[in-house]
């Protein structure tokens, strides 16, 4: 009967350390960190500040990287930690605005800008051309005719030499 | 091709009037008020509608026309604002709330959890509201933790306290409010 007891004990014991063991890797895989706080911290302002919080150590600051290390550690995803911060601090948390509403002006004037100078240079590199080949295929005809009597000016003078 | 490229002139510079004129307007509008606040000019404070941290509603500054108003800006992580936060639960418990002056604490620039935590362990009783985003905070011209306004009951600004405030320093404010 002892024995059966015994048997039986280290029967369970096998089976709850299997267990464990197999549960483990399943709680740790469950809350590894998916980014880490260098990741972030360079994308976050720190809202008293005005500077990336990777720069600052105000009281605020210092509080957001113990919340964003605590969520961090407990497998929240980067956009769950923004999303948080943005709920209680606003927007301006986030280093770079928001590109939906009032912040997409902020995405798209620097592209627009860029298209823009492009379409300028394009179009004075175009006018350029042309007026190059203008000039060439058509010379004026008041620069032609000054030189033609240029040319004749010289000739006569040197035919007076001549004689 | 010249159309298009003056149509993106056109967009491209309103974009960025859009952005300079509000950034220009919005700190404008709130160093003017903490300015004239400062300077004695009682400037109507701008209003806020804001959800209580408890989360039992929300309070109006509105709604409180006709009292006199402290509105105290404050965070859980602001050292001078655990020095205030007694001072002030002490005159709302023996003297604000029976003389019918209401206290308005603004917990911004904050985790909400963090500032419940805060109201719990200084036993805050008064009504403590969550600025989402700080855009009050901003609009009132709040740069630094804690700031205090005390509005008369026209909700203008009588008193403006950059720091911690000290009761004695309170009570004259709200006395003047008062005769205002």
């Amino acid at each position: 009967m002892r024995a059966v007891v015994l048997v039986l004990a280290l029967v369970a014991l096998a089976f709850g350390a299997a267990a464990a063991s197999a549960a483990a890797p399943a709680a740790a895989s469950a809350v590894a960190p998916q980014f880490s706080l260098s990741d972030i911290e360079g994308e976050l302002m720190c809202p008293t500040c005005q500077s990336r919080l990777d720069l600052s150590h105000s009281p605020a600051a210092d509080r957001i990287r113990r919340f964003v290390e605590e969520k961090r550690r407990q497998g929240w995803s980067k956009e769950q930690v923004k999303d948080a911060l943005v709920a209680d601090f606003g927007p301006a948390v986030l280093a770079a605005p928001p590109a939906a509403g009032f912040g997409l002006v902020a995405w798209l004037v620097p592209g627009v800008g860029i298209l823009v100078g492009v379409m300028l240079i394009l179009s004075a590199g175009v006018l350029w051309r042309r007026r190059a080949q203008a000039t060439v295929a058509r010379p004026s005809r008041g620069r032609a005719a000054d030189v033609d009597a240029r040319i004749d000016e010289a000739l006569r003078r040197l035919d007076d030499d001549d004689r | 091709m010249k159309r298009l490229a003056a149509i993106l002139v056109a967009v491209a510079l309103l974009g960025l009037g859009i952005v300079l004129g509000r950034a220009v307007i919005t700190s404008s509008h709130a160093n003017g008020f903490v300015a004239a606040a400062a300077a004695g000019a009682l400037p109507a404070a701008p209003e806020f509608t804001l959800k209580r941290l408890d989360g039992t509603g929300v309070v109006s500054l509105k709604d409180l026309r006709g009292q006199v108003v402290v509105v105290n800006f404050w965070a859980s992580w602001c050292n001078p604002c655990k020095d205030e936060a007694p001072i002030l639960e002490d005159l709302w418990v023996t003297e604000a709330k029976a003389a019918g002056v209401a206290l308005i604490g603004v917990d911004t620039q904050d985790l909400s959890d963090d500032a419940r935590t805060f109201a719990r362990e200084y036993g805050l009783t008064y009504p403590l509201v969550h600025d989402d985003g700080g855009e009050v905070a901003r609009d009132w011209g709040v740069a630094a933790f804690p700031e205090t306004f005390v509005l008369d009951r026209q909700g203008r600004a009588v008193a403006w306290f950059p720091g911690a405030v000290t009761a004695a320093g309170l009570r004259e404010a709200i006395a003047k409010a008062k005769t205002e």
